[in-house]
């Protein structure tokens, strides 16, 4: 089940509070537990035992090592943990990415394995194998209590898109939480929010981004509007997935952890990953870079392991080469900011986003174009001057929606929003807002689901 | 009012549409979407293994959604502020033309060119020829929205169709000075298709009636395909016109009957399914008109309902096959009939992605 979707918004969501209304606290996390696996259910019934799956070897796993501390046993239980996360990501996301690099290697016909991608995997990997790795190093207690594990692991608020709530975010509140009027008008502002990001903007703008990658002789202006469209659809896509998991997590009265913060105000590539999807960047530092030395060992040592960070934060975002040269595009900007860049850029607040905003829509084009022919096609069109009159069909009939765009990836749309210093008025426009939102899911013939690689 | 309420009328919205999607009726059609509503999907378990339960459910959610129809006029009155010239593939062009946007050839076009040049191969001793009349915006280039990104697709027919016994129509229909194609709909008009008829006629060497000598009668206020579509805030209505000639009989489908109108449709909402009944897979007209007995053989879509009307002067006996809904063999009709003339006669949109063109080969 998707969020953005009338099934959820209008029978689930009523559905699942009304009986956390009527539930004992006691049993609240066995309602969110049984809740969230109908939720993940229901695009795949098979997946469910993944999930059983999941919660059991991590439910046993951090157990066994809370059981034997200061034994070498901890160590074993630790390995098991990540490598039953580690083997189920690869053996869904990367199994077919491997056969057919071996097969076209090796001139083999090795076949390819017909799984669809579990919704949500690489999430829910991360967050399992962060937990069972944080009670290894002693930062969190082992849950006892499978239940409120199972809740935790299967929480259908931060289930399927992020943000990546570890344990330690949650751990007090998933023992006790209060479902109260605060957190609910709280969650349903922030729910909301996103819900509008995701509905109004980044669907709109996203049909611009799927139109122009379709046109057969494009010029050039027309695709860098492309990429522009694209930037803002995956911004207000994955910020809205993220505004509206944290909302209904507010709601149920946990506090998730933010995801963005206006990333593309950013006046460098190294700002900018502090404000995009937070939570993953800091899940590999805490868990991959910090381990492997981080900054402590020399510049040698820096650069190799922020090459295997960006790699792999590349790789992780789908099982293609595209995802790989993305990532290594920013190992190398990110580099050159480090032992270069970075101090020219943080002093010069307009030649920093000259440099920044054209890289940035460059990076788009090589995460958004899977196919590396027509990736290249592209980006020569990008710098060739083909001409063409497209684009202003376009921005007549896009125009307004990349207004809004603009105003809200920044922060003039919150300064504007305050300024206005009416209640009626601001929660007007946000009740609006969903209505619309509704109205497009009702008529909705271009509603996607772009996490389904992730 | 200083007290935020967003929050509390979120939840009596949410509330009040869970109630009213639970009690409202199940409506069957929607008049306003011209098309059948998903109903609730069986519940079992194979349903539910496959995962066909949780999309049929999906859709039944917002094909059942509580006031469906003013949510739809609701986003459509958005796109509208938003200053859109286009809804769902529809293009919102001038003087009230609405317009099928394509922008990509589909893949199933190569493949249906190929299938053509099979057919053709297969009965090179019999009189065949080609019509596939292309879309209004590809002759219209001048009333759809500025620069609005459109395939022409009369410049495939140019490339492509030459190989065939192609009747090119495009070139008559570009120096009309009458409409040939409707505003809200994607068919030709009557005009259109008489022109078409003229143009075939008289390249099987006979000679087609002129304009005037039938008898046209008109429809008013018909809204078409691109209308239903595209549902445009504004729009005008097209004059929807028919010939209804005298026949000896018209058969589809167990069904005989004496006339080529179904006139219980001209009061309708889809007034263009009053043509032939509609698309039976396989139809059949017996004429006493024509001058000396011959017999076709037209292979078509809904593009040739209003235009076979005009052929009951030239044949005695016009044999129909509507590729989606005829399961018979090509092959054993062609050779159990003695046609003096064939004619696939398919509008551009249904030729490039119909995977029915298969059977022209069996």
């Amino acid at each position: 089940m998707i969020f953005s979707s009338n099934l959820f918004i209008f029978q689930f969501l009523p559905i699942i509070f009304l009986l956390l209304l009527i539930t004992p606290k006691k049993y609240q996390n066995l309602i969110l537990f049984i809740g969230s696996l109908i939720f993940y259910a229901w695009g795949e019934v098979r997946y469910i035992f993944i999930m059983f799956a999941s919660v059991l070897v991590d439910f046993v796993c951090s157990n066994q090592i809370e059981k034997n501390r200061l034994t070498h046993k901890t160590r074993i239980y630790l390995w098991i943990s990540v490598f039953f996360n580690l083997g189920m990501l690869f053996a869904f996301k990367y199994s077919n990415f491997f056969i057919s690099n071996l097969n076209a290697l090796f001139d083999l016909s090795i076949r390819n394995v017909n799984l669809t991608l579990p919704l949500g995997i690489s999430f829910y990997t991360f967050q399992t194998m962060s937990y069972t790795i944080d009670v290894y190093r002693n930062k969190v207690k082992a849950d006892s209590n499978i239940i409120d594990f199972g809740a935790y692991v299967c929480l259908f608020p931060q289930l399927i898109a992020g943000p990546i709530v570890r344990y330690s975010d949650i751990a007090i509140e998933l023992k006790s939480r209060v479902l109260n009027f605060e957190n609910m008008e709280k969650g349903i502002r922030i729910f909301l929010l996103g819900l509008s990001s995701k509905v109004l903007l980044a669907n709109n703008i996203g049909m611009l981004w799927d139109e122009i990658i379709l046109l057969p002789n494009p010029s050039t202006i027309t695709l860098w509007l492309g990429l522009i469209a694209f930037g803002f659809q995956i911004y207000f896509d994955f910020s809205g997935y993220s505004l509206m998991a944290i909302g209904l997590g507010r709601m149920l009265g946990f506090h998730f952890p933010d995801n963005f913060n206006y990333p593309y105000i950013s006046q460098s590539m190294t700002e900018f990953w502090n404000r995009w999807h937070i939570t993953l960047g800091s899940w590999f530092k805490e868990y991959v870079y910090i381990p492997l030395g981080g900054n402590r060992k020399g510049p040698l040592r820096l650069a190799i392991n922020l090459f295997i960070v960006w790699f792999l934060t590349g790789f992780w975002h789908g099982a293609e080469y595209n995802f790989i040269l993305w990532g290594l595009y920013f190992y190398v900007l990110l580099l050159a900011e480090k032992f270069l860049l970075l101090p020219f850029l943080r002093k010069h607040p307009i030649l920093s986003r000259l440099y920044f905003i054209p890289l940035i829509l460059l990076g788009w084009a090589i995460f958004a174009i899977s196919d590396l022919s027509l990736l290249a096609q592209y980006l020569t069109t990008l710098f060739s001057l083909t001409s063409g009159y497209e684009w202003i069909y376009y921005l007549q009939n896009y125009g307004v929606i990349l207004l809004f765009c603009f105003v809200f990836a920044t922060p003039v749309g919150k300064w504007v929003i305050n300024k206005i210093n009416s209640t009626l008025i601001q929660d007007g426009l946000l009740y609006l807002s969903f209505i619309i939102a509704v109205a497009y899911l009702v008529d909705s013939s271009y509603n996607p689901f772009l996490y389904f690689r992730f | 009012m200083k007290k935020p309420w967003v929050a509390q009328a979120f939840t009596l919205t949410v509330l009040l549409l869970f109630i009213a999607n639970m009690v409202a009726p199940i409506r069957v059609f929607s008049k306003f979407e011209n098309r059948y509503l998903a109903q609730l999907p069986p519940l079992n378990v194979n349903q539910i293994i496959s995962n066909q339960f949780s999309i049929n459910y999906e859709t039944y959610v917002n094909d059942q959604f509580f006031i469906r129809d003013t949510w739809i006029s609701t986003k459509a009155l958005i796109e509208r502020l938003m200053m859109k010239q286009e809804n769902n593939g529809i293009y919102f062009g001038k003087d009230g033309y609405l317009f099928d946007k394509m922008i990509q050839y589909p893949d199933q076009l190569a493949i249906n060119q190929k299938y053509m040049n099979e057919f053709l191969a297969l009965y090179p001793q019999l009189s065949i020829s080609v019509m596939i009349p292309t879309n209004s915006a590809s002759l219209l280039l001048d009333k759809l929205p500025n620069h609005a990104p459109q395939l022409n697709q009369y410049t495939w027919l140019k490339e492509n169709a030459i190989e065939w016994p192609w009747i090119d129509t495009f070139s008559i229909f570009k120096s009309s000075n009458n409409p040939v194609y409707y505003k809200t709909d994607h068919h030709w008009t009557l005009y259109g298709a008489y022109l078409a008829y003229s143009e075939w006629i008289s390249s099987i060497g006979k000679t087609p009636l002129n304009w005037e000598e039938f008898d046209v009668k008109d429809v008013k206020n018909f809204l078409g395909t691109y209308y239903s579509k595209g549902k445009p805030s504004v729009f005008q209505f097209d004059t929807l016109s028919y010939i209804n000639p005298s026949i000896v009989s018209y058969s589809f489908a167990n069904t005989t009957v004496d006339t080529l109108i179904d006139e219980s449709k001209l009061s309708q909402f889809d007034k263009y399914s009053a043509f032939l009944y509609g698309n039976p897979g396989f139809a059949q007209i017996i004429t006493n008109e024509s001058e000396q007995p011959s017999k076709v053989l037209i292979i078509k879509d809904s593009y040739a309902n209003s235009f076979i009307p005009f052929l009951t002067q030239h044949f005695d006996q016009i044999d129909i096959v509507d590729l989606r809904g005829y399961s018979g063999s090509i092959k054993s009709l062609v050779s159990s009939q003695d046609y003096d003339q064939i004619l696939i006669l398919s509008s551009f949109a249904q030729f490039s992605s119909d995977s029915n063109f298969a059977k022209l080969r069996y």
